[in-house]
């Protein structure tokens, strides 16, 4: 899960660029890539949520002593 | 038809509503009530800062000239949020553990506390910020004057610029009021951040709303609008890679390397699972931020005439369709998009300012810095208010000299580049044990010139700042050092060239000078404190022990935390080394967690200084080192559990030995006493005896000398009974036999009572006592003979034993968590540190104060009132003189 939530950004960083290697003289239609940015962008942001659901689930059992600290910090 | 004074007064009603809610924020924290405060949501909403007026009215600008491109400006924020856990959570966690205030203190603290570094980020941050703050000042008179235009009378520049002053003194004034309310030690705003979130909320609803507009009102809905978009100039995408990948690392670093973002994602952070929310919340804010923005530069293209300024569309084009509300709406969201900027950078700069520039220089400047008296609090505060003027007229400076719109416009880019050199030192100092010091200084410095020259400089345009010539030639005709085209690299876009450049070169002279030298002792405990910060959250030790003077640590502490919280601190760090009372053991342990929490107000580096005069210089021995080396880690995963053990051990020692060194001291105060008493009643009965056997005898006495006689014996007895009453009372107190007699009474009047019956002690009226009288209004249900008892016998007290020349009592009342608490302070020598542990004792007299007369017993007697009451009485050390601090319990002391 971890590991996942580091691999998240690359995953953004690559779709991000894809549209870069596009067309031939690297020109493409606006529309399609204003759909195409906004479709992916929320990919991610849905996937960040599931994965932000799941680390604190497991951040709460798991890494208890961990998170606790972070509480007292104030 | 929306007039211009029309509009005045809804920004004016805006700008109260944002004063109240303010306000209300932060009586509800006073109040303690802040769950909501704290609330995920308001953490995401405080980070909009990002969104600023040039992203609310530039990104339309932006996309109706460079179609697409805008996107990356939220595409680098997005990557680095849903990439929190690698980069973000060690941040906002060393930001905690370390109590980092900017992040300038960061780079300082990270670097061995080195307040070169600090002030280094800190000019940078200042160079970097101001005209992007003249930028907003700039957006808000631009949209005024839109809207003045169209109004009968017509608006001349001067106007303009008083807009301009106005806008920056109001932001000022704002930032005063909730920035610098206190020096809290981990510095937080709620104020200021809920009025920020409240500032996203109305920029967000203002550009969906124009969006939902163009597109379902002017359009005609989703598929028209994207047909029109087919049919616009904007119809086809030019990627230009190279600006593509290099705004969308400029953006990523910008999210945390800005100061004003800095300051509300990590230092305003209260809690690290609200990062979680924010990984994904926010890229939704910014998503939506950006979802109708080239709709409505299509359709301002489209309906607007050629030339209006597309900066402005999402003002004018509501404006031409007749949408006067929307208009207003859309006025709002880049009203608040340029104050909450505006009010957060103004409160991140002043406190590095203060703790970096300011702080080091005054402590220089007085040789005895951290020892003298006064408030330091007031200095700090006072700077950082001055700083947040400084900082907005600065701005405001900017904006009139460069007043044009052309060379300000760019200056949102060029600012991002500047804060960015801080990036190498950032993410080396948390990820590479290895980095320098003098690395980082060397990176910082070289990028941030390589930036200045190539873009700061540059972007004034040709013949401003650096003339035309060395433009087009290079400096002293050396043609690869063009600013535009260094090394001969020619054909890029000039930003990516400079940002190419400056982070390439800024990262080069980082890792070269870092490998080359060899980080100090200091630096390497920092850099694994911050690097390992994940797996030992412990401090750092860099104090050699016994060096400092508790009483001389909590002097300053005092003068910096505040005498309240300084006390709570060194109350709670005494009972855990298992010590009664307000002095723990200076141990290294105790001294680090100390300048930590002072860094929390000042900086570390500051913090570490004034320390460091009380406590001498900082070392580090062999064991610390050993805990930095991985090698060690194993050992000292074992002899962990040792020191554990030891440690206990350690504690019930030092109990045993303090209670040992009490009873001993106790049995010999007895067997003095004893000695004592006995002569005590031993004279009244002999001179009874004498006198009464001259009586029997009944020789010829005169009526004079009968008199005399027998007064004499009534005095002696009176004595002896006075003598009898005390330890009677005092035994009676001490095996609880003693009924309370619980009845309403007013605190003052107890104290004036109190005052007025030890008058006649104090026959020359020498001593002075100074009280306040509003504190002291407090309603009391308890039983208020016996506490008048109490502060008759501590003021008698003061008038017997205050040896000042000019005595002088002042009595404090002040609430605190546990109670109220009354405290008496006189100007005299005070208690010697090794007696303070037992004039609470029963027959303790210090010294032999012969004029004093009393038999030891009067401050036992007052504890063991107190304690029957339900409250306490202790000695307060550090004071300037004997004070005695009385606790009346919370229940039974309320508010009248």
């Amino acid at each position: 899960m971890m590991d996942l939530a580091r691999l998240l950004p690359v995953l953004g960083l690559f779709a991000f660029m894809l549209p870069l290697l596009g067309g031939p003289e690297g020109i493409s239609r606006t529309a399609t890539n204003l759909v195409y940015f906004f479709l992916a962008w929320f990919g991610l942001i849905v996937m960040a949520w599931a994965l932000a659901r799941r680390l604190s689930r497991e951040g709460l059992d798991g890494e208890e002593g961990e998170v606790r600290e972070g509480g007292d910090g104030r | 038809m929306i007039t211009f004074n029309m509009l005045v007064v809804v920004c004016l009603t805006y700008v109260v509503l944002l004063f109240v809610v303010a306000f209300v924020a932060e009586r509800r924290a006073a109040a303690g009530r802040v769950a909501w405060l704290r609330s995920p949501l308001v953490y995401t909403l405080s980070l909009s800062v990002y969104c600023t007026a040039w992203t609310f009215y530039g990104a339309v600008g932006y996309a109706a000239r460079s179609g697409l491109e805008f996107v990356t400006i939220y595409l680098g924020p997005t990557l680095v949020l849903i990439g929190w856990w690698v980069v973000l959570r060690k941040l906002v966690r060393i930001g905690k553990t370390q109590r980092i205030t900017s992040i300038a203190d960061l780079i300082s603290s990270r670097y061995g506390k080195s307040n070169v570094l600090g002030v280094i980020v800190t000019l940078m941050a200042v160079v970097g910020t101001t005209p992007y703050i003249a930028l907003q000042l700039q957006s808000v008179t631009l949209s005024f004057a839109v809207f003045a235009e169209r109004g009968p009378a017509q608006w001349a520049m001067g106007d303009l610029n008083a807009t301009a002053l106005w806008v920056a003194a109001g932001l000022a004034l704002f930032t005063v009021l909730f920035g610098t309310r206190n020096l809290d030690a981990n510095e937080r705003h709620h104020g200021v951040v809920t009025a920020i979130a409240m500032e996203a909320v109305v920029k967000l609803i203002a550009l969906l709303a124009v969006g939902l507009f163009v597109i379902w009102g002017v359009a005609g809905g989703l598929g028209e609008m994207l047909t029109r978009i087919e049919a616009s100039p904007l119809a086809e995408t030019h990627f230009n890679s190279g600006r593509w990948v290099g705004l969308t690392f400029l953006s990523a670093a910008a999210i945390f390397t800005l100061p004003r973002m800095f300051q509300v994602l990590v230092v305003e952070n209260a809690d690290e699972r609200h990062l979680a929310t924010a990984s994904w919340a926010f890229p939704l804010y910014l998503f939506l931020m950006s979802l109708f923005v080239v709709p409505i530069a299509v359709t301002g293209l489209r309906v607007m005439p050629e030339g209006a300024n597309p900066d402005l569309f999402v003002l004018t084009v509501p404006l031409s369709q007749g949408q006067e509300g929307l208009a207003a709406l859309a006025f709002l969201g880049g009203f608040s998009s340029a104050t909450s900027m505006v009010i957060v950078a103004a409160i991140a700069l002043s406190t590095m300012v203060s703790n970096h520039i300011v702080m080091p220089l005054w402590l220089h400047w007085k040789e005895a810095g951290a020892t003298v008296s006064g408030d330091v609090r007031k200095i700090v505060l006072r700077a950082r208010r001055i700083s947040i003027a400084a900082i907005l007229v600065l701005g405001y400076l900017y904006y009139r000299l460069t007043g044009g719109s052309e060379v300000l416009a760019a200056i949102g880019l060029v600012s991002f580049a500047g804060v960015a050199q801080v990036l190498p030192a950032l993410l080396g100092g948390i990820f590479w044990r290895g980095a320098t010091r003098k690395g980082a200084a060397a990176g910082l410095i070289l990028g941030f010139a390589t930036w200045a020259y190539t873009l700061f400089l540059p972007s004034f345009g040709p013949g401003v700042a650096m003339s035309a010539e060395i433009m087009v030639n290079g400096p002293f005709g050396l043609d690869w050092l063009r600013p535009q085209a260094l090394f001969g690299v020619t054909g890029i876009d000039p930003v990516v060239h400079a940002v190419f450049w400056s982070i390439t070169l800024n990262t080069f002279a980082f890792f070269a000078v870092s490998l080359s030298g060899f980080p100090s002792p200091m630096e390497r405990l920092q850099g694994a404190q911050f690097v390992n910060v994940f797996e030992h959250s412990s401090g750092a030790r860099g104090w050699s022990h016994g060096a400092a003077e508790a009483e001389d640590l909590l002097m300053m502490a005092q003068r910096i935390l505040g005498s309240r919280e300084a006390q709570a601190l060194f109350q709670r760090a005494a009972s855990e080394q298992g010590k009664a009372g307000y002095l723990p053991e200076p141990t290294p342990e105790f001294i680090e967690r100390l300048e930590r929490e002072l860094a929390g107000s000042v900086g570390a580096a500051t913090a570490h200084a004034m320390v460091g005069q009380i406590a001498g210089h900082s070392s580090v021995s062999v064991e610390d080192l050993m805990a930095v080396a991985d090698e060690a880690a194993q050992i000292m995963e074992y002899s962990s559990q040792l020191e554990a053990k030891s440690e206990e051990l350690a504690r019930t020692a030092r109990q045993l030995r303090e209670a040992n060194e009490k009873l001993t001291e106790i049995s010999e105060q007895k067997d003095a006493f004893l000695s004592q008493i006995s002569h005590e009643l031993r004279t009244p009965m002999t001179s009874i005896r004498a006198f009464s056997e001259i009586l029997m005898e009944g020789a010829a006495l005169s009526e004079d000398q009968l008199t005399r006689y027998s007064s004499i014996i009534y005095e002696e007895a009176i004595r002896l009974t006075r003598l009898l009453d005390d330890l009677l009372d005092l035994s009676v107190l001490e095996r609880g036999q003693v009924s309370l007699n619980r009845q309403r009474g007013n605190l003052r009047e107890l104290l004036d009572r109190a005052v007025a019956a030890t008058g006649s002690l104090d026959t020359q009226a020498r001593m002075a006592i100074a009280r306040d009288p509003a504190s002291e209004d407090v309603a009391l249900m308890t039983d208020t003979d016996r506490l008048s008892q109490v502060f008759i016998n501590l003021i008698a007290n003061a008038h017997k034993y205050c040896d000042a020349a000019a005595p002088r009592l002042t009595i404090v009342v002040r609430r605190l968590p546990e109670g109220t608490a009354v405290d008496f302070i006189d100007n005299g020598t005070g208690i010697p540190k090794k007696s303070q542990d037992i004039i609470f004792e029963k027959f303790s007299r210090l010294g032999d104060h012969s004029s004093a007369g009393g038999a030891g017993l009067g401050l036992a007697i007052c504890r063991e009132i107190m304690d029957k009451l339900g409250g306490s009485i202790a000695y307060l050390p550090g004071q300037g003189g004997a004070a005695f601090r009385v606790i009346l319990p919370a229940s039974r002391a309320e508010a009248a």
